[in-house]
């Protein structure tokens, strides 16, 4: 292991968990030196051949150049870098494993550790890059495509999961909703849009789950009684109010996010909220829990727009606080695409209790 | 093929429970229905019984969950996909054909050619009436010899728990 | 000089350690879709048996396909990072050929197949001239079944290769006389064939790009059309996604 101290360590973080291909480098635990994200660079005209149609998923083709430049970009070479972190799930499990071999492939040649991390984790790490600054412990609401979950994060190494989602994520439950309203793909943020010309308390839908101190999330339900709504007016002949129905629909899901999130944070006696994951750059959400925040009193952060998407950046961040208590991974490692959250405890501390 | 009703998610759940005891390694699980069916729900309960100790969520985002119980089973959700290119891209074909585990797959019908020459079918469908609307009618079909003996098993059991 | 060699298009996970006319050391096995899992430490356990550090090698040749998408991918992301970081290159191999190396004797076709699915399977002919591996033609998409019965109009002995023939050939279907399926020892892919090949790429300076380089899929899709293209006369009316059926006696 290196000689370097910890502020000095570069990670190498590696993501290829759904359609971005991301490599990063980062100095100590917050300097990001580079974050190179496929879609975002055309990083596969830069050697030549016919682009292919889809290539942001082509992570074979992707995962070389996307390191390649981020070591250039971070002016940093390879044989300087001290650990790889690479994103082991939840994700598409195919682009999931071209990051874990490469990955592999990398800190063996290197011979340095190798650690493994989880993408919804990174998600809660990328406030750390957003906000130098901030530190824990702290409520983190985390909303991403296919997870909800709420997670007090006492320390770098001790998070305790209150409650995830049972069924449908938040964000399954906006694309199925927008689909049944016939809106394009991706349907998040067209609700989003939809929703602002609508009346949020035009309908009335259940929220699931609601008893005070659950923190478990629900969104089947709430699913179940929009598309019934919807049936039955077809089945009336009523026009659909879409804009309403979305308004609705988003105050429901915003509403049980908001509420359990500040409830948890108060009952944790926690002065701060975060928000983390792909669907944080919903604008109805992100807006309603600040102004909440406010509300109770507590300090809210959020991660920027780059930071919000997958990223590499946060992958890295995540990994060295990991390899900050001596949690690597062997070379057994395998991709879990249905990987969720789960409390944490680093292991020479009692076990957690609750 | 046969139909039987469950009128809670309780009864989807025993029902999951009783098709996860008998079920033989190697079938492919063909899961048919709209949105708020229960797809998932059922998978969650036959996954349960099968020994599966963790998580077990809708693999929308991810299209395929991997999951040890008592065998390995693969959970599709084929509801994203929207070409056989992609299909085949995720190594579908790769893991039904012969499968060394049991595969489940729901919003099946997405990709009827896409399916192996024998699976067991479920169709889930809801109860039009809203003063029932936690009903549901499953209806069981076997596709090539084994699933359609299968089903015959099936439906003495469920008649004889009945 | 040694190469590191992999194979990881099929159910069949291989890697070994070779120098020109002689095989160090290798590892094979049949891992069903854990290639995530084995391959990596596979690695180091064949270049420690080989008493070979990485940093030593000559190059990394892979197997690059047709096969399992995941299985392409598992391998040739942990070739191209390792030649990456170990600033070596990179040889591509195709699967099907490595399989034809197994028994390099004149005067007989080999008929390597790798599973396709739904009783399909990638395919290509072969035969050994003069020290040298031949392809007679390029990678096909076909019914097993169909490639069988296909193999009676040929002139000379066939030896069918690949593991897909002990599952979905061997014991299902009437061989024709002059067809016989390759002992089980000698059908499986192995990276030692890989590495053989390998070895004369690099003397030769065919390397690959460790930028781009990509497995070769031949997807349903593309499959078909490329086989309707060669066979403008048997283009059927039937749907895109109909199987493949070879008329007798043409490859």
């Amino acid at each position: 292991m290196s000689r370097k101290i910890p502020e000095e360590w570069l990670t190498l973080g590696l993501e290829s968990s759904c359609d971005e291909t991301s490599a990063a480098v980062l100095r100590g635990g917050r300097e990001v030196l580079s974050n190179v994200i496929s879609t975002q660079i055309p990083v596969h005209q830069k050697f030549g051949g016919v682009v292919p149609e889809i290539a942001s998923r082509h992570h074979i083709v992707n995962i070389m150049p996307v390191i390649d430049e981020a070591l250039r970009q971070a002016e940093v070479r390879l044989k300087d870098i001290d650990q790889v972190a690479v994103t082991y799930g939840p994700g598409l499990v195919g682009a999931l494993l071209v990051g874990v071999a490469a990955a592999k492939g990398l800190a063996f040649s290197l011979g340095v550790p190798l650690i493994g991390v989880n993408h919804l984790e990174g998600h809660i790490f990328a406030n750390f890059l957003s906000d130098k600054e901030l530190e824990p412990p702290f409520m983190a609401l985390v909303v991403s495509g296919g997870h909800t979950a709420l997670v007090h994060v006492k320390d770098y190494d001790r998070f305790t999961l209150l409650g995830q989602t049972r069924d449908d994520a938040a964000g399954e439950a906006f694309d199925k909703i927008a689909r049944v309203m016939g809106l394009p793909y991706p349907g998040g943020p067209r609700i989003d849009a939809l929703a602002r010309e609508g009346n949020p308390l035009a309908i009335d839908f259940p929220r699931a789950l609601d008893e005070k101190g659950n923190y478990e999330f629900s969104f089947s339900g709430l699913k179940s009684a929009v598309l019934n709504y919807i049936n039955s007016e077809k089945m009336k002949g009523h026009e659909l109010a879409k804009a309403d129905i979305a308004a609705s629909f988003q105050h429901s899901v915003i509403e049980v996010l908001v509420t359990k999130a500040v409830e948890a944070a108060k009952a944790a006696g926690c002065g701060r909220l975060v928000l983390a994951g792909g669907v944080a750059a919903n604008s109805g959400l992100e807006a309603r829990l600040r102004e909440a925040a406010q509300a109770a009193g507590l300090r809210f952060s959020y991660p920027s727009r780059l930071l919000c998407t997958d990223n590499a950046a946060m992958i890295a961040c995540r990994g060295y606080y990991q390899a900050l208590s001596g949690e690597y991974s062997d070379f057994y490692l395998n991709a879990v695409p249905g990987l969720g959250l789960s409390s944490r405890v680093p292991d020479d501390h009692e076990p957690e209790e609750g | 093929m046969f139909t039987c009703k469950t009128k809670s998610p309780a009864e989807t759940l025993q029902l999951a429970q009783l098709v996860g005891k008998h079920i033989h390694e190697g079938t492919v699980l063909a899961l048919v229905g709209d949105l708020g069916a229960g797809k998932t729900l059922f998978v969650q309960g036959l996954a349960r019984t099968l020994g599966v100790e963790g998580e077990v969520t809708s693999p929308t985002f991810s299209l395929m969950n991997i999951y040890d119980g008592i065998c390995r089973l693969y959970h599709f959700d084929l509801y994203r996909l929207e070409t056989e290119a992609e299909l085949e891209n995720i190594g579908f074909y790769e893991y039904t054909d012969e499968p060394d585990g049991i595969v489940l797959i729901e919003w099946a019908d997405k990709f009827p050619e896409a399916l192996p020459e024998e699976y067991l079918r479920i169709d889930i469908e809801r109860n039009g009436d809203e003063a029932d609307a936690d009903e549901r009618v499953f209806t069981f079909s076997g596709v090539g010899e084994d699933n359609e003996e299968f089903v015959k098993e099936l439906e003495k059991l469920v008649y004889l728990g009945h | 000089m040694s190469i590191l060699a992999i194979d990881t298009a099929t159910q069949v996970s291989s890697v070994a350690i070779a120098q020109a006319g002689r095989l160090q050391a290798e590892i094979t096995l049949q891992a069903r879709l854990t290639h995530s899992e084995t391959l990596m430490p596979h690695i180091q356990q064949v270049l420690d048996m080989a008493d070979t550090k990485a940093a030593d090698l000559e190059g990394i040749a892979i197997s690059i396909g047709p096969g399992s998408f995941t299985g392409l991918r598992i391998g040739l992301a942990t070739a191209k990072a390792m030649c990456y970081a170990l600033d070596k290159p990179l040889v591509t191999v195709s699967t099907l050929a490595a399989l034809a190396c197994h028994l390099p004797l004149p005067g007989i076709c080999l008929l390597p197949l790798i599973d396709a699915q739904k009783g399909n399977a990638y395919y290509a002919r072969y035969h050994w001239e003069n020290g040298g591996l031949v392809a007679e033609d390029e990678v096909s998409v076909g019914a097993m079944a169909d490639i069988v019965a296909g193999c009676a109009a040929e002139k000379r002995p066939v030896i069918l290769l690949g593991d897909v023939t002990q599952r979905r050939i061997a014991g299902c279907m009437e061989l024709p006389d002059n067809v016989t399926i390759a002992p089980a020892h000698e059908l499986m892919p192995r990276a030692a064939c890989v590495a053989m090949l390998g070895l004369r790429e690099l003397a030769q300076g065919h390397t690959a790009n460790v930028m781009d380089a990509a497995p070769i899929y031949i997807r349903r899709s593309e499959a078909e059309v490329l086989w309707e293209k060669r066979h403008p006369e048997s283009v059927s009316t039937q749907e895109a996604h109909a199987v493949l059926v070879p008329t007798e006696g043409k490859s």
